[in-house]
């Protein structure tokens, strides 16, 4: 069934049929949605382009009619000020020191870490020449200019390296595309 | 499942890929419902991050519902419906708690610089990202927030990224009545700047771009005033004209490191590599703004290094603020100014579109054109 999908949504042509104008869209919110939410889309019929300019002129004053203007005017409602708060866990976290994902594996760390971080992705480790090039550049610190520019190198090889693997429908259709 | 996978600079496809697992007690296994293309993605998609993978899925901006849970998740059950901030975060790292989520040292074992980030490349940490049927999110019980029963995840997608990254961008510039802001770059997270600078009770907002139809936009949506930087002969010139003589109070760098309006940057950055990119929308912000003003920036730059004219920074005596959005200390108020409509970040979606279609949505959104502001993806399956 999923093969169908993907055959039938192969599709340029939905891109157009589900295009949507925003107008369009503010239309189409429920409407128990729109009461809750006091329309933006109001919000945006009500200033035609150019009213702005009378809005906001040089010299002038701030323009309290708009419904959004200076809800966060105090910076106390501020969320992020200020920019670093006193100590406290963030969200949910249950711990003082996160529990480690285990290792399996070739471990990638960059230099001055002995093992990886609490959690980390094992997604597409470093294979074939690209693969030695990128283990080469993180045995250099991230504060040189040589660990940036061979992770640079070690992609540009790494897409090329990767070429053979696509069949030439693929490619095609990714060129065609792009 | 099928996912948007990168193949090399513009070469992206939507193929199948191995299913995510838990690997973690504390993560969860996904079933996105929608993902977006953010601006920074094109950054990806242009071979301009080091360290992007062949194979990696891109996507840091998506909601879901939990299908799969860690042995310890605890706030969250099979069936909630969550938005997922982009950052992953540990919640108690040194800098987590400070509110610093988005350098949490926890998350990222391949970079100093700064923490783990859903689908965008192995700088920040190697995972796989949400444009894609299933995404493992760690740290569940810290990062993703449930969505209320009485929103859409379309109502609340845009908070896990161009949301709290526009309102933080705003913040940055320690906004007050009296302040001219002007923002530079008219894409979603300068849009959203823009209304954040309002909300930060700004006297008078500027947006600045070269699209068109995005100034349409700023204008419509934000009822800001607008530069083309296209069509005035010089645009430092023009903000001190419209301020007198002075500049703008709070300069915003909104575009980051694929700005246009330098052909030197554009050989430099863009065409010999030896600048991560161009800084012409950072240049101009700092040449723009007034004396002892200040500047937000809110674009993401690359490493390693960029021709920055931090002379003419320091002789003005400018304050610089900088960094990815913490976005997780944002989300209670900013969903509450969804809720009360001073934000409507749906009304961004200007194409809908089936998974499948995402590499086109991301050659439409690289050349700006067909009026694209933000595009949904809708994987298989999804309503």
């Amino acid at each position: 069934m999923k093969a169908a999908h993907r055959r039938e949504a192969r599709v340029k042509t939905k891109v157009r049929q589900q295009k949507a104008t925003p107008g369009a869209e503010q239309q189409k919110a429920t409407p128990g949605a729109e009461q809750q939410k006091a329309t933006p889309g109001a919000e945006q019929q009500k200033a035609a382009p150019g009213a702005e300019q009378q809005k906001a002129t040089p010299g002038g004053k701030p323009p309290k009619d708009l419904p959004f203007w200076g809800a966060d005017l105090n910076p106390e409602a501020r969320p992020g000020v200020p920019r670093e708060s006193a100590p406290h866990p963030m969200g949910g976290a249950h711990w003082r020191e996160p529990p480690r994902q285990p290792v399996q594996g070739e471990p990638q760390t960059r230099v001055g870490l002995s093992r990886p971080t609490p959690v980390f992705s094992t997604a597409l480790p470093p294979r074939g020449l690209s693969g030695m090039v990128r283990r080469a550049a993180h045995r250099i610190p991230d504060h040189r200019v040589a660990h940036w520019m061979l992770l640079l190198l070690a992609d540009r090889i790494d897409a090329v390296e990767s070429l053979p693997r696509l069949s030439p429908g693929a490619l095609l259709d990714m060129l065609r595309r792009r | 499942m099928l996912a948007l996978t990168y193949h090399g600079p513009s070469l992206v496809r939507v193929e199948e890929n191995p299913e995510p697992r838990i690997e973690h007690p504390n993560d969860i296994i996904l079933r996105v419902t929608r993902a977006t293309i953010c601006g920074s993605d094109l950054h990806l998609y242009h071979g301009l991050i080091p360290d992007t993978r062949v194979g990696t899925i891109f996507g840091h901006e998506f909601t879901g519902v939990v299908e799969e849970l860690g042995a310890s998740v605890q706030t969250l059950k099979r069936g909630d419906r969550v938005v997922v901030p982009f950052n992953i975060a540990c919640g108690t790292c040194f800098f987590c708690q400070r509110g610093r989520t988005s350098i949490c040292e926890n998350t990222n074992p391949l970079s100093s610089m700064v923490g783990g980030v859903h689908g965008y490349s192995h700088t920040t940490g190697g995972y796989q990202g949400g444009q894609a049927e299933r995404v493992r999110v760690p740290f569940a019980d810290v990062g993703p927030m449930k969505i209320p029963d009485d929103l859409s995840d379309e109502d609340v997608l845009f908070l896990s990224d161009i949301i709290p990254t526009g309102y933080q961008a705003a913040e940055q510039g320690d906004i007050g009545p009296e302040d001219t802001v002007a923002v530079f770059g008219s894409g979603p997270v300068g849009l959203l700047a823009q209304r954040s600078a309002w909300i930060l009770g700004a006297r008078r907002v500027i947006a600045i771009d070269s699209v068109g139809y995005r100034l349409d936009f700023a204008r419509r949506y934000n009822q800001a005033e607008t530069i083309d930087f296209g069509q005035v002969p010089d645009v430092v010139a023009r903000l001190r004209e419209m301020t007198d003589g002075r500049g703008p109070d709070v300069c915003i760098d909104a575009v980051g490191l694929e700005a246009k309006g330098s052909m030197l940057h554009d050989v430099l950055g863009k065409g010999l590599m030896v600048e991560a990119g161009t800084p012409t929308a950072l240049n101009w912000a700092i040449h723009s703004v007034r004396r002892g003003g200040r500047i937000s920036i809110i674009g993401v730059y690359g490493p390693p290094w960029n021709l920055v004219d931090v002379g003419a920074a320091m002789n003005k005596g400018l304050s610089i603020k900088a960094g990815q959005c913490d976005v997780k200390r944002y989300l209670p108020r900013l969903l509450d100014h969804i809720r009360n409509g001073r934000i409507d970040g749906k009304a961004l979606i200007t194409h809908r579109v089936p998974l499948e279609a995402a590499p086109d949505m991301y050659r439409i959104f690289a050349e700006r054109t067909d009026g694209i502001i933000k595009a949904a993806l809708i994987p298989p399956g999804a309503k």
